[in-house]
C-alpha cells in the first residue's frame, strides 16, 4: 500500500523501517491513493448501470418481465453497489471527512452524495416489488431512474470530490484507510453467505 | 512476439498506483506521479498479475490484447 525509499541511498522497499544498507529510516516515496480502489468499483457499477437501461427499454417495448434479472440485478446493486461499495464511502472515506475540517461546498457535495445513495436503496427497493408484482412498467420506471442516477453520481465522485478530498488526509492516514477498505471487503463476503445460509435454512424448514 | 500485448493509455492515468499495488513486477511509479510498465509484451506466466493491474486501474487505462488472436482481454 506504500513504497519506501532510503533518503541517502535511494533503495526502495514495500516495508517501513530502516535502510539495510545505511540504516537510514526509510520515508514514503508513493502511497496507493485510497479514490483507486472506488472509482474501480465504479467501473463496475457501471456494467450494472447499462444493463438496467438496456432492460428498462426492452421492458418498456415489449413488457415481458425478466424476474430472474430483477433478482441479480438487485442482487448486484444491494450487495456490491450498496453494502460493498456505497458502506466503504459511508463508513469509512466520508466518516474520515467528517473528523475534518472540510470546506463547506465539499461537506454539501458528501452530504448529496449520501442523499444519492439513500434514493439508489429506495428505488432497489422499489424494483423488487414491482418484480414481485410481476408490473412491468413501474420496474422500468425503476430501472430507468437508477440508470439516470449512477452516472450523474459517479462523475461528481470521479471528477469533483474524490480527489480533491484527498488533501485532507496524511500519507498516513491514506494507507490506514486502503487497509481498512481491505478490512471492510473481507467482511462483506462472510455477511453476504452468512445470510444466504440463514436464508435457505429458514426456506428449508418453511417446507419440512 | 510475445502471446499479449499491454496497451496503456497513459495520458488517462490519475496515479493511483492500483496498478504497481497489484503488479509491482511490471508497473511502477514515475517521478511524474503516473504510473508506467517496463515491458508491454507479456508472456502466459505474466498475464494473471497484470490482468489484476488492469482491473484496478480506476480509469480502465490498461488494456490487454492477445497477440496471436487478437481477443482484446480487458
Amino acid at each position: 500500500m506504500a513504497l519506501y525509499m532510503c533518503p541517502e541511498c535511494g533503495d526502495e522497499s514495500k516495508e517501513p523501517g530502516r535502510c539495510p544498507g545505511c540504516d537510514k529510516l526509510r520515508e514514503v516515496k508513493h502511497v496507493t491513493k485510497p479514490f483507486g480502489p472506488l472509482m474501480a468499483e465504479h467501473r463496475v457499477i457501471e456494467k450494472g448501470v447499462a444493463m438496467l437501461a438496456k432492460e428498462a427499454q426492452r421492458l418498456q417495448e415489449n413488457k415481458d418481465i425478466d424476474n430472474v434479472f430483477i433478482v441479480k440485478i438487485i442482487d448486484f446493486f444491494r450487495i456490491y453497489a450498496d453494502k460493498c461499495h456505497h458502506g466503504k464511502e459511508e463508513d469509512i472515506l466520508f466518516a474520515r471527512l467528517k473528523d475534518k475540517d472540510i470546506p463547506k461546498d465539499r461537506e454539501d457535495m458528501m452530504n448529496g452524495l449520501i442523499d444519492d445513495h439513500k434514493k439508489a436503496r429506495q428505488l432497489i427497493g422499489e424494483l423488487e416489488k414491482a418484480g414481485q408484482k410481476n408490473d412491468a412498467d413501474t420496474a422500468a420506471g425503476m430501472m430507468k431512474e437508477l440508470s439516470e442516477l449512477y452516472p450523474d453520481h459517479i462523475d461528481r465522485e470521479d471528477n469533483h470530490f474524490f480527489i480533491p478530498v484527498m488533501d485532507h488526509f496524511t500519507d498516513d492516514e491514506k494507507y490506514c484507510m486502503i487497509e481498512e477498505f481491505n478490512d471492510f471487503d473481507r467482511k462483506q463476503i462472510h455477511d453476504k453467505y452468512r445470510q444466504v445460509a440463514e436464508d435457505m435454512e429458514k426456506e428449508m424448514s418453511d417446507k419440512a | 512476439m510475445a502471446k499479449y500485448r499491454i496497451e496503456f493509455e497513459r495520458d488517462k492515468c490519475i496515479g493511483a498506483r492500483s496498478c504497481n499495488e497489484e503488479c509491482p513486477d511490471n508497473w511502477e511509479m514515475k517521478d511524474d506521479g503516473k504510473s508506467d510498465c517496463s515491458t508491454k509484451d507479456i508472456e502466459e506466466d505474466q498475464l494473471e498479475c497484470n490482468m489484476n493491474a488492469a482491473k484496478a486501474c480506476p480509469v480502465n487505462a490498461i488494456h490487454i490484447k492477445n497477440t496471436e488472436n487478437g481477443e482484446k482481454l480487458i
